[in-house]
Order: C-alpha cells, then structure tokens, then sequence
C-alpha cells in the first residue's frame, strides 16, 4: 500500500549505483560532470531497461562511447581492451551495467511504494540517432567521467503523482 | 570432494564472472543461460549449489526457484540468488522464497566465495 511517498533523487541515486559498479566490478574511477559540452561520440552504444508497474513507467539509457564501452568491457572481462572478441561481448557488459542501474532503479521505486518490474536489457548502437519518448515521460540527464571520458545517463519516468519525482510540480 | 556449481545467468558476462571467482577451488561450473535450461541442468547435474540471476529472458530466476521447489529431489539444492535489485522489499521477498542466500549485484568475487562458502563446503584446489 502507498503511502506518501517521498520525492525521488534520481541523480543521487544513479551516481551512487553507477559508482558501486565502477568500483566493485570494474576497478575504474568515475565522477559527476558537468553536461556542456555535451558528449558528442562517433559511434555510441547505449543500453537499457526498462521499468513499468502500478504508478510509474520508465527507462534508464546508458549512452557511451564505442571505446568506453570497451574500456568497461575488457575491465569487467579482466582482459585488454584488443583482446574483446566482436560486438556481442561489449553487448554484454553494456547491458549489464544498465541492468544494474535499472535494478537500483527499480529498488528504490518500489521501496517508495511503487511497485514495478523491470524488463530485460537492450541494446542500440549508431552514429547518429537520438532516442525520442513520450513527452510525459520527464527525462533526466545526467553525466558523468570515467578518465578522460564523458558520458549520459537518461532516466525517463512518468508518475501518476507527479510529486513523488519532482517536489516542485504542482 | 569436487563440487559442481550451476550458474544460471542470462549475461555470459556474469557467468565468466562466476567461473573466474571459483576457478581456484575444487569444483566445476556449469553453466545455462535462463531458468529453463538451468531446471535442465540442474535435473541432469545434480549440482551441490546453484547461483541463480532473477531478471531473465524465457523463464527468471523466481519461476524457476519455485518450480526447483516443487521437485522432491531438487528442492534440496541451495541456492544463492543473484539480484541487481537491493531494495528492502525484493530482499524480503526473495528471502522468503527458500533460497540458501542472495548477493547483489554489483558484488566483488571475494563476496561471492564468502557466500558460497557458508552455503557449501567451498576447498581450494590443492596445489600440484
């Protein structure tokens, strides 16, 4: 039963998950950035998962960059960044670490009394495209470094009460 | 005495993961992909510990618990589940499903042979 739930602090939220996973299974730094200027890679491979229950539907994207990628690849594989074998096994790691931060996500969702699962990971990759939602859906973004490298983290939520993710909505 | 551990892991990420951190004890992992072949290999292997992922394609790691329960021979096998959700309500539901133990994810290898060892009698390898 929901009660009144408290106002959700996504940013918090994401850097602290984001942090557990670079550190405990990757052994590489990260910290907040400032969004401009924006991350603008070549090539980006971005993984998600989304989340849908009694009150609330969403999605989390990781968006890097295809040498970051590898990067968190061969750290979380304990191998070197030329001996990752194709696209599928950085598929992988990606789409782990999205599923992770979409655990915390959905963690703390249903902990403030909105219950939701939470789907399988995806993954797209490109050059150039840009990930349209619903306009009610609210994103926010978020960005991060991890050496020399920026990176986003979008999470998009929509709330039957409004309140619960933002304090200041009317 | 060798173990054999099956781990049940939609991400071979996780599942090279799991094998790495038990490589230098005596056991042998094997490995499947979703709850239905874990069921298969847990029919077919008789393991001594199954590490079991929750969010999975085809059939998750609760359905597949409970259908493990459901089996007179099976249902004797411990389990650690592995969750990516830390939250105070996915912990208090899982623990009431019959499992062994659970570990989040993110999790360090140390954690998972802490886990191991206090659910099976985890020994290194001895040396050659």
């Amino acid at each position: 039963m929901r009660r009144t739930p408290p106002a959700i602090e996504i940013e918090s939220l994401i850097f602290q998950a984001l942090r557990d996973v670079f550190e405990k299974m990757l052994s590489m730094s990260v910290q907040p950035a400032e969004p401009n200027p924006r991350p603008d890679h070549p090539e980006r491979v971005v993984g998600s998962v989304g989340v849908a229950g009694d009150g609330v539907t969403g999605a989390v994207f990781l968006h890097v960059s295809e040498s970051l990628a590898r990067k968190i690849s061969a750290a979380m594989l304990a191998i070197n960044p030329h001996e990752i074998q194709g696209r599928e096994q950085v598929h992988d790691v990606v789409s782990e670490v999205a599923n992770m931060l979409g655990g915390r996500l959905k963690s703390r969702l249903c902990d403030a009394g909105f219950r939701c699962a939470m789907t399988t990971p995806t993954i797209i990759r490109g050059s150039a495209f840009s990930i349209e939602t619903a306009p009610e859906l609210r994103p926010r973004e978020m960005f991060f470094l991890s050496g020399r490298e920026k990176f986003l983290v979008a999470v998009h939520l929509k709330f039957k009460d409004a309140k619960a993710y933002d304090p200041q909505s009317s | 005495m060798t173990l054999k551990v099956l781990s049940v892991d939609d991400s071979r990420t996780i599942r090279l993961i799991v094998t790495r951190a038990l490589m230098p004890y005596d056991c042998v992992v094997i490995e499947a992909a979703n709850g239905e072949e874990g069921l298969a290999a847990a029919a077919r292997e008789k393991p001594d510990l199954i590490l079991l992922d929750i969010t999975m394609p085809v059939m998750d790691g609760v359905t597949m618990l409970g259908k493990l329960k459901e089996d007179e021979v099976l249902k004797q096998m411990p389990v650690i589940m592995l969750t990516a959700e830390s939250g105070r309500e996915n912990v208090l539901h899982i623990s009431k499903l019959g499992i062994s133990d659970y570990l989040v994810k993110p999790f360090r290898a140390e954690q998972l042979i802490e886990k191991a060892t206090r659910t099976v009698p985890l020994q290194k390898k001895a040396a050659a």
